[in-house]
């Protein structure tokens, strides 16, 4: 029961052969499902965005004095760090292109310690806030009498930025099973779309980051302590 | 079948409401034709056994007809949007305040209540609500009370009436739907929504739109606009409804919650769940009361022993009563019943069960202490004696 | 050549296993998917009918007959998840898009197998979490198949394992549908350009869009719901700050593209059939098409309709209405280019045929009655009433579902090889057309006279109409009953079919035998003709079936 691809040609009525697409080996076919793909996850993003903006315009107050109360700082660092893993991803996918699996390799590596350090941030971040009272279904946010915007807010944040956070873990999922790949000789300079694919996602998500950084850390930076 | 006083012109939008729907479904069934027509027509006219091969058209196109087909039902589109627009504007523009009357309505799981205005004393109308179940523990004790509400609201007529809806914030979304005005606006909790009517006299039944739960399909109210004077006269009063009102309208009580639950809308029992309001007592009733006996219904003479008659006389009494008490009554009925039901079966002047109808006093009783008979328990109802004499009256009827 | 069938052999997502069972459920064969797709689908749909059914016995006098309130009302929810989220949305794309479209195009499968094969195993996943419920401690949900907050927020009944069972099955449609929008984009025939794609190819695109851009929108606002049911955050909860309409908004987002997302394949089946059985090429090929997209397109425009008594400003309702008319003119482009194509026509009334002509008359009602309460002052008297139901029952069963019927007959000699019987399949459609009519034409009438929808009980005046719905629910169940068994028979004993036994032009048509060979196609032609060329009667293409050339 083989399923090895055949190259097959189709001949039209004046015999000139014209090259078939089969679905194995489909490069740009392969790049288009994952850009497709990524459109869904803009499309659930944005949903939250959505919600998240329209609520600003009821509570803009506790919008502001909850955003004020995040930690800017580290924040701040994850946004850059980010940042840096979105360049050593890009250049690993150019060394695996250019031939030099091994340079390759190195950036995969680096890249995954930056997305487990961004983690780690998080994971700190969210604690100085649990210690504060601050978390699902914890503290302020099941208190009666706490402002209803900060609750929104809060809700928002721990539902984003964990939504994100779980984006994050995937991706390195991801990357330990493409260094896998690489090692198996499955994702070669020839072959490498698992590659550039992982490199589109983990674009994503650094830039739907870039998004939640501005709107839930700095609108209240004003105010700031 | 319809709605009593759908067809009344009840409000000043239904013209309007009416007028759209007719030209709507009009000129709809003219598009429908111009596509079914058509198509039934060519396959009969071209099916395969009267074509020749050579015969068929190779025809894919034919601008003008395309145009056609394309400009036309979107001109017949755009009349309906019109419409639609228009029949829009006149239910949604509410009136000013200042030249209405203004009528609070919270619609909660499930009942719909109504406050006005405070009247010249300062006093407070607040009416409405709906069925509560009662809560029974185990032994059948009463622990809080049910009600079968009253739920209506009393409105002026020839009056801008501007209904100001809301749900309590733990409540959930209702819709407060009037067939007979071709009005609906949902009950949103947190949120204030409007509605306004101008209605001619007479009773309209108001239904829950918007899925709430359980009781959603038992969430009914009405409105009820009365001639100026009566309105004011009660509006000023301090008096729970209007006068008269409840009165005549047993019927309606009886369908509003509790018993046709029951009892069916018709009175006409369900089975494995209530009797059958139509006929007094059943066959089997009577001859299980007559084996056990009948403590429960509080008339003056006290409960009634078990074991009053047996065999082929209790067969026969039953017989009777069953069939309604018309007629001579049998022998034994005399001997056994007629000391405390009286000779005529109707309960000796109040003093035991009248056993040819449902009286206000039975009602009363059973409504007071619910009642347990051979198909299970009835539970208590909290009425008023208005009430009570109201469905009494109904079931008399029946 | 290949001399086997893909119902004898089949490739697998790994290893060779030996045992039948084994190869059916690990198959990566579009074709066998595709009937995967349809025994779930169909299973579940008869547990919906029957679900109606009991509906319609509670409801055949006022009270109580069967079952009580909070039964029914879950019943209903279980009625509607099913029938949307199991059955209609991944319908005719999971079943005829798997088994048609890539032998539509000339492709030797889908562009993604595996993940076509896993997609199938998440929607089996999502059927079996959407059922757990039914167990559980607190019994199924009892919402209604919109979860409408606050509700669905308060409720006491399992709220939870179907919102994560409607995000399963939502991201198995979204893989699917970019799945077969890559599969449309890359592997087409050479030379098959867009506008020589067949019609349902077309539906199937438009649908893929929607499924992949709306799907994602219910997905999230169904995972907020989840957050908002564990944690308070108040998304959607008013006691929290949170504002219910905000809800229904999000839902509708993807909900109505939804039902474009339905109909648009089922009408893609339709324009398959209508120049197959009419002898002659499909008038307006292009508008056809584009109108498809224009569906899709307008289609995301337009949730608002849904939300005229909501307490929306009237501003935003006028713009939602008056772009919900735009839906209408592409739609019914299509149905006059259908009948455009039976003019001087040779009508050929078998089965397919038959049901194709059947739902248009179904269908337009449907259509047309959408049509009356997307004016808003008519909206007002009939939202939530009878009249919405009978008007998506009406599009939805007697359009998508009835051309899904039309599909079957019409493709079942690819699928199977035989043929069924015809006479009973025109009795059966008999039946189910009247009972169909019987259950929910009445439905329009106690709609406007007030009827609401999802009443456990109603007042008295509006029997009538329950009594003969319910007459009609009976002739309908039957109908379909003697359909499938005609089917199933048609599969067991019918004749042999051959590959073409309706003379149609389509690639699909064009395989060297019945049923489809394991590749398909034995080679793939070059595509230089449009889909439905006939001359006098007969298709204009022929090709030499061991090497795919024209030899016409």
């Amino acid at each position: 029961m083989a399923h090895e691809y055949v190259p097959e040609v189709a001949i039209d009525r004046e015999g000139n052969e014209h090259l078939v697409q089969g679905w194995q080996d489909d490069y740009f076919g392969g790049k288009m499902g994952f850009w497709l793909f990524m459109f869904t996850e803009v499309m659930m993003f944005s949903a939250m965005f959505l919600t998240l903006s329209y609520y600003y315009t009821l509570h803009p107050q506790d919008y502001t004095e909850a955003s004020a109360h995040l930690n800017r700082l580290l924040g701040g660092f994850n946004t850059v760090i980010l940042l840096i893993s979105a360049w050593t991803m890009g250049l690993g996918l150019l060394k695996m292109r250019s031939g030099d699996v091994s340079g390759a390799k190195k950036f995969i590596l680096a890249t995954m310690f930056i997305a487990a350090l961004f983690l780690v941030v998080k994971g700190f971040e969210w604690h100085e806030e649990y210690e504060h009272g601050i978390f699902l279904g914890h503290g302020h946010l099941i208190e009666e009498g706490y402002p209803l915007g900060k609750k929104l807010f809060y809700g928002m944040y721990f539902t984003m930025t964990g939504l994100h956070g779980f984006h994050v873990l995937i991706g390195i999922g991801l990357m330990i099973w493409l260094l896998k790949r690489i090692n198996a000789g499955k994702v070669t300079p020839e072959h490498h779309i698992l590659h550039f694919n992982i490199a589109l996602y983990w674009d994503l998500v650094h830039l739907i980051w870039v998004f939640v950084f501005p709107y839930f850390y700095m609108i209240g930076a004003a105010h700031g302590h | 079948m319809k709605l009593q006083g759908f067809d009344t012109n009840a409000a000043p939008f239904v013209d309007i409401q009416d007028f759209t729907l007719d030209l709507h479904w009009i000129l709809a069934g003219l598009l429908f034709l111009s596509v079914i027509g058509p198509m039934l027509y060519f396959t009969w006219k071209y099916r395969a056994d009267k074509v020749k091969d050579e015969e068929i058209s190779d025809v894919t196109h034919n601008t003008p007809l395309e145009i056609a087909w394309t400009v036309i039902p979107t001109a017949i589109l755009m009349v309906f949007f019109y419409y639609g627009y228009e029949g829009m504007k006149q239910v949604r523009s509410i009136p000013p305040e200042s030249k209405s009357f203004v009528v609070k309505v919270i619609g909660s799981k499930w009942k719909w209540e109504y406050e006005y205005p405070p009247n010249k004393a300062g006093f407070v109308h607040k009416i409405g609500g709906g069925y509560i179940e009662p809560v029974v523990d185990k032994n059948g004790k009463v622990i809080k009370e049910g009600s079968l509400g009253v739920s209506a609201l009393y409105v002026p007529e020839n009056t801008n009436i501007i209904l100001k809806m809301t749900a309590p914030l733990n409540d959930v979304i209702h819709s407060y739907y009037v067939p007979a005005f071709r009005m609906k606006e949902d009950v949103v909790p947190g949120r204030t929504t409007k509605q306004w009517f101008n209605a001619k006299r007479g009773t309209y039944d108001v239904e829950c739109a918007e899925y709430c739960g359980k009781a959603h399909s038992f969430m009914y109210s009405r409105i009820v606009v009365l001639p100026k004077e009566e309105f004011e006269k009660w509006f000023e009063s301090k008096a729970y409804t209007p006068k008269g009102e409840i009165k005549a309208d047993g019927a309606y009580l009886f369908k509003q919650k509790g018993c046709v639950f029951c009892h069916g809308n018709d009175g006409k029992g369900k089975k494995g769940y209530g009797q059958d309001l139509t006929v007094r007592m059943s066959k089997a009733q009577v001859l299980h009361v007559i084996e056990h006996g009948q403590h429960q219904l509080k008339y003056p003479l006290g409960p009634m022993p078990a074991g009053t008659a047996k065999g082929a006389d209790a067969e026969a009494i039953a017989e009777w009563i069953a069939s309604g008490a018309k007629g001579t009554p049998p022998q034994a009925f005399a001997t056994a019943c007629a000391g405390c039901h009286g000779a005529d079966a109707k309960g000796n002047g109040g003093m035991a069960p009248n056993l040819t109808a449902f009286d206000e006093t039975l009602v009363k009783h059973v409504m007071e202490h619910g009642k347990s008979g051979i198909i299970g328990n009835m539970p208590y109802f909290f009425t008023t004696d208005k009430e009570n004499a109201a469905i009494a009256k109904y079931l008399q009827s029946l | 050549m290949s001399a086997k069938s893909y119902l004898e052999e089949t490739h697998t997502a790994f290893g060779h296993p030996k045992s039948k069972i084994l190869q059916w459920l690990l198959t990566i064969d579009h074709k066998r998917i595709g009937i995967m797709y349809a025994v779930v689908m169909f299973f579940f749909f008869f547990v919906a009918v029957g679900i109606g059914m009991t509906m319609r016995a509670e409801l055949w006098e006022p009270g109580k007959q069967l079952v009580d309130p909070h039964t029914f009302n879950q019943l209903f929810t279980l009625h509607g998840v099913i029938m949307i989220f199991i059955f209609i949305v991944p319908g005719i794309p999971a079943i005829f898009g798997n088994i048609i479209m890539p032998l539509m195009i000339g492709a030797k499968d889908v562009s993604f197998p595996r993940l076509n094969w896993a997609n199938f195993w998440l929607y089996v996943i999502g059927c079996i979490v959407a059922l757990f419920s039914l167990w559980g401690e607190n019994g199924f949900a009892d919402t209604g198949w919109t979860f409408y907050a606050p509700y669905s927020l308060t409720t006491s009944t399992n709220v939870i394992p179907v919102l994560v069972a409607a995000f399963l099955l939502g991201m198995s449609s979204i893989l699917t549908g970019l799945n077969f929008l890559v599969t449309i984009h890359r592997l087409r025939a050479p030379g098959m350009d867009f506008f020589k794609m067949p019609l349902f190819v077309w539906g199937i695109y438009a649908t893929g869009w929607i499924q992949l851009l709306a799907t994602p929108v219910v997905g999230i606002t169904l995972i907020l719901a989840m957050l908002e049911k564990y944690f308070g955050i108040g998304i959607f909860d008013p006691a929290k700050g949170g504002d219910p309409v905000l809800f229904e908004h999000l839902f509708w987002i993807y909900s109505h593209p939804a039902v474009y997302l339905m109909i648009l394949p089922a009408f893609g089946v339709m324009s398959e059939i209508i120049p197959t059985f009419s002898r002659k090429e499909i008038f307006g090929y292009r508008t056809v098409a584009l109108s498809s997209a224009a569906i899709a397109g307008i289609g995301y425009l337009v949730w608002g309709h849904h939300l005229f008594t909501s307490g929306m400003s009237d501003l935003a309702k006028t713009i939602f209405s008056f772009l919900t008319f735009f839906v209408a003119v592409p739609t019914g482009i299509k149905f006059y280019d259908w009948v455009a194509t039976m003019y001087k026509a040779k009508i050929v009334l078998r089965a397919p045929m038959v049901w194709a002509l059947g739902t248009m008359i179904t269908f337009v009602i449907g259509g047309l009655t959408g049509v009356t309460i997307t004016m808003i002052g008519g909206d007002i008297h009939l939202q939530d009433t009878y009249y919405s139901v009978a008007h998506f029952h009406y599009a939805i069963l007697g359009g998508v579902v009835f051309l899904m019927f039309a599909g079957m007959h019409y493709w079942f000699p690819i699928i199977t090889g035989k043929m069924y019987n015809e006479k009973n399949a025109i009795r059966a459609f008999a039946l189910i057309f009247v009972g169909f009519n019987l259950l929910w034409f009445p439905m329009f009438i106690a709609g406007y006279y007030g009827m609401p929808r999802r009443y456990f009980d109603y007042l008295p005046e509006f029997a009538i109409y329950h009594k003969i719905a319910f007459v009609g629910g009976v002739m309908l169940v039957i109908g379909l009953l003697w359909m499938f068994y005609n089917l199933i028979q048609g599969w067991r004993k019918g004749e042999p079919s051959g590959p073409n036994p309706w003379n149609a032009t389509t690639l699909e048509w064009h395989l060297p035998m019945a049923p489809a060979p394991l590749d398909n196609h034995t080679k793939v032609p070059y595509v230089d003709f449009r889909p439905y060329e006939y001359k006098h009667g007969e298709p204009v293409v022929k090709f030499d079936y061991e090497t795919m050339r024209r030899i016409d």
